[in-house]
């Protein structure tokens, strides 16, 4: 019965799972400027995997079964070993009459680890095609023996091995040792992926600034060290790092757009404007791009093109992102002031996509302004239900509760809010007031 | 009021070592596995065998009553009952002073001497209403059997509630039955006889000891009650019979004593309704404070009353009630309790443990210093525990205990912060500079504006349009998870779980509408050769305004290769041939099944 406590969370600043926690400020635009996403984090310009994962020990609420909500159901759900890769192993099988190419099963792996040359192509072969670690495990470690542990090509491709079996000790054992033996990039950048896999993110973040100090102008390392500070919560060292990769490379999609979502969120809409041209001009053209573009002519006052940007984004947009582009005409339409066609946008939103919270939450500010009270109540649950990580439509409802002389219910939203976004002051207010009336005799 | 920047300490209580000022505290010792978790009434430190070493006393709600000596437990018993306060005093002048323990439970005060059990004093029974007995000795003439009779007595007590008499446990308990046969039951076991009358006890809710004619610490002392019918008690120092009663306005919940009683008393309570009355000799007098909201703590500091409050405030009185000051904390109150040192040197201060783990120490309204103990603070008791004078004992909701010493050379004095604007006055705000782009910009704005409003307002026309009809196909065909055709308000959402090749699709409807929705049906149409439903209907017969109806339908999926489909769902009325509101469900890649045939 040991009964003395050990912390069970891991410091401020040193986790990727507790993204609203912060070794220090980062001096970023706050919760409300700059929306989050599911993960909790804020929004980076950039959809790349991983960063919108939500994580698994965030506040309550994000449990399994909202794993499989969004917009592409499935493609978010929580990480299962290697159930991706074994699926592409047995779809890319199929297609071959008379079964596999090489069995890999009857093969004398000790005969093939002495011949080097037939060995690399195998060890690839067993990894990117058949997708079977376990065996390409077998054949490098019999082949590193081998050649008496000097190949550092082996010992990376054990590490690999390793890593897609989840030994990511073992994997970070290998791939340290290979670097030892020979500085390679590639190397680098699957030692700090184990890292970020095993949560130590300032791990990875030593191992990318030593090997950019290695290889000067590898943008991969510089784009690695913004992903992982972004990750952190501290967008504005990232930004100082995605500049270093445009030092180097001028068209990088993301370092560019990463870079145009930091101006527009920092109150500099034109600056956005020009890095989307830049990619404008790069060939990029699809619905987010001209949806950005519309928001950026909006906010910093170019009316005229700001609506046909909009129009070109409506003609691009597929499913996927259609919500989010009439989402955005209804913010141009609060901005203008035309509250009906804001209230028609956020609800062909909805429409296009049942779990659009953010379009909920709006549509129950507009139907409270309305005066359908209990139509915006079930909205903002709707809105809570589908988006725990947003701040607002808890802090509405909280606060239509208030109004509706219902404190325990307004004290119990305004929590939510809290535990969402702890520094948003109005729910605290919020509360601030309900404890007083809950106090006072 | 300065907050002092604190550093994470951990857990066996390094001292702080960035702080501006050094602690007072010394760390004596920590026991993170005692197991008791006491409230500050269930702590008490006292010369239990006049030998010079002072035994801290504990009691708590497990019905225990442990005694320390130093750092082992000398002696633990179970208690009767449940405690709610302990305290000892001198009954009689003796050689050595070997002063008796009082506890505190129920209506009794079990009294200790020698750390065994002597006896016990209970408070005198209250008075019932004639009325209820009147009612209950109707009810014990009538037959049992009777239930009539029985009913009877029933609604004519619960009549007399309705007038306002304040009625027994035991009326209570009988009014809560409903049905008549365990009412005749009730009134058969709980017959009052004439040996056995009708009889109302009081609970206990504070104890405190009151010298009896000398202020020396072994002297004469009496034991004060605070009782739950409103009274307080004054026992003889032989805790045999009350000799003082006075009635309140209000449940006593913390009381301060100052004085002697021969000479002249006065006791502070602060009560249940948020006053604070005082009372004189026997006497409550007139003066009562009002609180805002209800008091936490009582602490009497010289002439002055701290009393915490549920606002997070410690207000100061001086004891004719006028206010002084107050103090205003960030967190809620736990607990107070005042630090007083007599031999080596004369010290007063204020101790306040906050809901965050945060003990501070205050001289007045000035903070000396604050302890971080990262746990949460359930009692809090000052006194002198073995030889060491300027103890405190902090009890842990997690059971653990801590005994902090006050250094001799701690100054208790008050530094006066240097006032002033606060640093964050000094920072400016982060205000992004305009650039000259923006600048640029503005003036084509300013050269161009006629021709840049036509453009706007001719594409917001456009817009609107677009969007207009958007928004009537939406309405028209009963696509998006709201509808409102056909008069009725509908929400439709559909959520999949599971991996595959098994699913289940998971289908909230809610009529968000004022009218009710009758005569529903619910249809899902799929791809037949990919996805099988076993039940792809279903009738809602009604659908309730706001409420929420769950349907859950199974889906197999027939061919984990064969790629993914949609499923779509409609909800229909009777009224119309247009769907009242439809869904596009997309299933997800199926996984291969774990088992064969399954």
């Amino acid at each position: 019965m040991d009964e003395n406590c050990v912390a069970q969370a891991p410091r401020p600043g040193t986790s990727l799972h507790r993204p609203n926690t912060r070794s220090e400020g980062s001096g970023g635009p706050s919760q409300v400027v700059r929306p989050v996403s599911a993960s909790g984090r804020p929004l980076t310009g950039f959809a790349r995997p991983g960063t919108n994962r939500p994580t698994t020990s965030s506040a309550g609420g994000r449990d399994i079964t909202t794993a499989m909500q969004g917009n592409r159901p499935g493609t978010s759900r929580p990480l299962t070993s290697m159930g991706r890769l074994v699926r592409l192993g047995t779809a890319s099988m199929q297609n071959q009459d008379g079964g596999e190419f090489i069995r890999l099963e009857s093969l004398d792996l000790q005969k093939y680890a002495q011949r080097p040359a037939i060995a690399k192509a195998l060890c690839d072969y067993m990894l990117y095609y058949a997708n079977n670690p376990r065996k390409a495990l077998e054949l490098a470690s019999e082949a590193t023996q081998a050649v008496d542990f000097k190949d550092w090509w082996w010992k990376a491709r054990l590490g690999k091995a390793y890593y897609q079996l989840g030994l990511l000790r073992d994997a970070e054992k290998q791939f340290k040792s290979a670097l030892k033996d020979e500085e390679i990039v590639a190397t680098h950048l699957e030692l700090c992926k184990v890292y970020m896999r095993l949560d130590q993110p300032n791990s990875a973040v030593d191992q990318y600034t030593r090997a950019s100090d290695k290889f000067v102008g590898e943008t991969h390392f510089l784009i690695g060290l913004a992903r992982t500070y972004d990750m952190l919560n501290s967008l504005l060292r990232g930004v100082g790092f995605y500049k270093k990769v445009l030092q180097y490379d001028s068209v990088n999609a993301e370092a560019i757009a990463c870079l145009a979502s930091h101006h527009f969120y920092t109150d500099q809409p034109e600056l956005a404007l020009r890095f989307y041209r830049r990619m404008l001009q790069n060939g990029v053209s699809n619905a987010e791009l001209w949806n950005n573009m519309g928001l950026c002519c909006f906010y910093a006052g170019q009316y005229d093109l700001t609506l046909s940007c909009f129009e070109r984004s409506l003609m691009l947009a597929d499913d996927n992102n259609m919500a989010d582009v009439w989402y955005n005409i209804g913010q141009v339409a609060i901005g203008v002031g035309d509250l009906g066609l804001a209230y028609q946008a956020f609800k062909i939103a909805v429409s296009v996509d049942p779990n659009h919270a953010e379009s909920y939450s709006n549509v129950g500010v507009l139907e409270l302004r309305k005066g359908n009270v209990e139509q915006a109540q079930s909205h903002f649950a709707t809105a809570m239900r589908l988006g725990p990580h947003l701040f607002e439509p808890a802090f509405n409802g909280g606060l239509l509760a208030f109004k509706l002389g219902e404190f325990q219910e307004s004290f119990e939203l305004a929590n939510k809010a809290l535990e969402a976004y702890p520094d948003h002051i109005e729910s605290k207010e919020l509360i601030k007031q309900l404890k007083s009336h809950f106090s006072s005799l | 009021m300065a907050e002092t920047s604190e550093s994470h300490a951990d857990a066996a209580g390094i001292e702080e070592k960035d702080k501006p000022k050094k602690s007072p505290w010394l760390d004596a010792w920590t026991d993170p596995v005692a197991g008791i978790s006491c409230y500050s009434s269930f702590i008490c430190l006292s010369d239990l065998q006049a030998d010079g070493d002072h035994r801290l006393i504990m009691v708590d709600l497990k019905k225990r009553i442990r005694i320390y000596k130093g750092t082992t437990i000398q002696w633990e018993q179970k208690l009767p009952d449940m405690p709610c306060a302990v305290q000892t005093f001198y009954h009689e002048v003796a050689n050595p002073p070997v002063p008796t323990l009082a506890v505190a439970s129920g209506s009794r005060v079990l009294i200790y001497r020698h750390m065994r059990p002597y006896m016990k004093y209970t408070l005198p029974p209250i008075e019932v209403d004639p009325v209820e007995i009147d009612i209950w000795e109707s009810l014990t003439k009538a037959k049992s059997e009777d239930l009539n009779e029985v009913r009877h007595g029933w609604d004519k007590l619960n009549a007399a509630r309705e007038n306002g008499t304040v009625l027994s446990n035991q009326s209570i308990d009988f009014l809560a039955l409903e049905e008549p046969e365990s009412q005749s039951e009730f009134v058969r076991a709980n017959r009052p006889n004439k040996d056995f009358l009708l009889q109302q006890q009081t609970a206990i809710t504070c104890m405190e000891v009151l010298k009896q004619n000398m202020d020396e610490p072994t002297a004469v002392s009496m034991l004060v009650l605070g009782t739950e019918n409103k009274m307080v008690y004054i026992l003889d120092s032989s805790a045999l019979n009350p000799i003082t009663k006075v009635e309140l306005d209000a449940v006593p919940s913390f009381m301060s004593v100052l004085g002697l009683y021969d000479v002249e008393y006065r006791i502070t309570v602060a009560c249940r309704d948020g006053n604070i009355y005082t009372i004189k000799n026997g006497q409550v007098l007139s003066n009562v404070i009002e609180l805002e909201t209800q008091p936490v703590g009582l602490v009497r500091f010289d002439k002055n009353v701290y009393v915490g409050c549920m606002d997070n405030v410690v207000h100061c009185f001086h004891f004719k009630g006028k206010k002084n000051h107050s103090i205003y904390l960030q967190n809620a109150i736990s607990c107070m309790s005042l630090l007083q040192i007599t031999k080596a040197r004369v010290a007063k201060a204020l101790v306040v443990a906050l809901a965050n783990g945060e003990v501070r120490l205050y001289n007045g309204k000035h903070l000396i210093t604050t302890t971080q103990t990262h746990d949460v603070v359930t009692g809090i008791k000052m006194g002198t525990f073995g030889r060491e004078e300027g103890s405190m004992v902090i009890s842990f909701k997690s059971g653990a205990l801590m005994v902090k010493i006050l250094q001799r050379s701690a100054n208790l004095e008050a530094t006066n912060v240097a006032a002033g604007p606060p640093p964050e006055q000094d920072i400016p705000l982060d205000v992004p500079k305009k650039t000259k782009l923006y600048v640029e910009q503005t003036s084509r704005e300013r050269e161009q504006a006629i021709d840049m409003h036509r453009t706007f307002q001719r594409d917001l026309c456009k817009l609107r349009l677009s969007t207009a009809r958007a928004y009537v196909n939406l309405l028209g065909a009963g696509h998006g998870p709201m509808s409102t055709s056909g008069g009725a308000n509908v929400r439709l959402n559909a959520q999949v779980l599971g991996m595959g090749p098994q699913f289940k699709i998971t289908l909230r409807v809610q009529n968000a509408g004022a009218h009710a929705v009758q005569n529903a049906s619910v249809m899902c149409i799929t791809n037949q050769k990919l996805y099988r439903l076993p039940k792809p209907c279903f009738y809602l017969p009604v659908l309730v305004p706001q409420q929420v109806y769950f349907l859950e339908v199974p889906v197999t999926c027939l061919n984990e290769n064969g790629g993914t489909d949609s499923i779509r769902v409609f909800l229909c009325s009777d009224k119309s041939n247009v769907p009242i509101i439809s869904a596009l469900v997309n299933m997800p890649m199926s996984e291969p099944p774990l088992i064969d045939g399954f």
